[in-house]
């Protein structure tokens, strides 16, 4: 009996709801396609050393972020290791500006924060240092540090000795001491090189015939037993030294500010 | 009759302008929080500003040390070095100040003189490449890193300059900012953004 009248109401509603419906499908799309046109998303942060291509080991993941950490709490720098295995399309100046700005590397202010960025499919390396830190690691040092101490070592695969190599080159111009000795394929000062060397095989035999001296000692009964439960304590105590600063919001987040210093090269 | 004819008394009155003083109050405590905001937002750009011209400067610097290592060098690219003197010199004649900014056409040319110097510095070094004594040269190739360095970071400081500029315009498009920039005189405008250019797009390689 009413029907000429209620299908006006309904059929308003029913495009009411039609274009309610068309509104939210265009902002999902919105949403959904929203990455796509900004595309960068900055890797998230683990910690002194995020290793999201996978060519470090947990060691040395720990021994590297334990020294990063030491260093932050002497000198307030806060440098931080970056592995991935893609740039996304990105240059390696874009992702490394934009990653090491949205970390907020260094402190508010000090703008003292530095990111070593290595891209294992581009082949590419990028030392990122913080408006405040120029003076201290220029782009030419950083240039440098890239093409003799991480280059050499990324291009015989050895990405724990080149990373780390580049640490302690990048630590030493920001407190101002000598510049460590390169790692193996350097090249460069023959001579000297050779002599380091030795001097280090010696060492290491020594430091080998110490430990050798000192576990046969403290081992006593169960040798072999020993033996494994002190690496566990070991590899334990380096674990909770990472944790304590990854864990904790103590990395990262400072608010320095980045402004395109540094260097990039290729391995 | 005694209701339409509501007689004044001082108490009444005294309410009602202690009312509309407040009323005051509530409006014009905004507009003085977004005047505030507007200059701080203003003076953010001119920081940036600030920051871009120290990146200029650095350019700028580099350009002699760079043309007398090239000269030792590369004898026959006379005509190169002399247009990145040339380009060298003009741009640091145009200074953008005051109402410059908010001028299109001024920054337009402010742009272009800049962009005529990385782009003739640019060919001088792909035209370097074609000497192996010069590449070879330790102190040309920290120039090169460091010019390199420079434009990234002059690049860099473009972003952020239009990133605050961004703050600031859309702090002045708000109904609030236009309020008070109306009401104090229109001391505030908008200013003009960096546009990228065809060149600033490619990345500053040095290698073909």
């Amino acid at each position: 009996m009413p029907s000429p009248t209620v299908p006006a109401p309904e059929s308003r509603a029913r495009a009411a709801l039609l274009r309610l419906a068309c509104a939210a499908l265009v902002w999902v799309l919105g949403l959904a396609f929203a990455p796509l046109a900004h595309a960068f998303a900055p890797p998230a942060l683990e910690g002194p050393v995020t290793d999201n291509a996978r060519v470090l080991s947990a060691a040395d993941k720990a021994r590297i972020g334990a020294k990063l950490l030491t260093f932050k709490a002497q000198s307030g720098h806060e440098v931080a290791v970056l592995t991935v295995s893609t740039l996304g399309g990105e240059t390696v100046e874009d992702f490394s500006y934009k990653t090491a700005r949205a970390w907020g590397l260094g402190a508010k202010g000090a703008d003292d924060g530095v990111l070593l960025l290595v891209a294992t499919g581009e082949r590419k390396i990028r030392i990122e240092t913080g408006k405040g830190v120029g003076g201290e690691l220029t782009d030419v040092e950083s240039a440098r540090i890239i093409r003799e101490y991480i280059g050499p070592e990324l291009k015989g695969g050895r990405y724990a000795q080149g990373i780390e190599a580049g640490v302690d080159a990048i630590l030493a111009k920001l407190s101002g001491a000598p510049a460590p000795p390169r790692p193996s394929g350097g090249g460069g000062g023959g001579g000297l090189f050779v002599l380091a060397f030795v001097v280090f095989f010696i060492a290491l035999f020594a430091i080998l015939v110490v430990l050798a001296i000192k576990r046969g000692g403290g081992g006593g009964g169960g040798g072999g037993g020993g033996g494994y439960y002190y690496d566990g304590g070991s590899s334990y105590s380096g674990g909770s030294d990472f944790s304590s600063g990854g864990g904790g919001s103590d990395f990262g987040g400072g608010g320095g500010d980045f402004g395109g210093g540094g260097a990039s090269g290729d391995y | 009759m005694n209701h339409a004819t509501t007689t004044w008394s001082l108490p009444r009155a005294l309410s009602f302008l202690l009312f509309v003083v407040g009323l005051l109050g509530v409006v014009s405590l905004p507009g003085c929080q977004s005047y505030d905001q507007l200059i701080e937002k203003d003076e953010l750009c001119g920081q940036r500003w600030a920051d871009y011209e120290a990146q200029l400067q650095r350019r700028y610097d580099l350009v002699p040390n760079l043309v007398n290592v090239v000269k030792g060098s590369a004898k026959h690219e006379a005509e190169t070095l002399t247009k990145v003197t040339e380009a060298r010199a003009s741009a640091t004649q145009i200074k953008l100040t005051g109402d410059d900014f908010t001028d299109p056409a001024k920054m337009a040319a402010f742009q272009k003189a800049q962009e005529g110097l990385k782009g003739s510095l640019s060919r001088l070094l792909v035209a370097n490449e074609q000497y192996p004594d010069l590449k070879a040269n330790q102190s040309f190739r920290d120039l090169q890193v460091q010019l390199e360095g420079t434009e990234n970071r002059i690049l860099r400081s473009r972003e952020q300059y239009n990133e605050a500029v961004k703050q600031y315009n859309s702090e002045l498009k708000k109904i609030k900012g236009q309020a008070i920039n109306k009401a104090t005189g229109k001391p505030f405008k908008e200013r003009v953004y960096f546009t990228a250019s065809a060149e600033s797009q490619a990345a500053p390689k040095v290698s073909f």
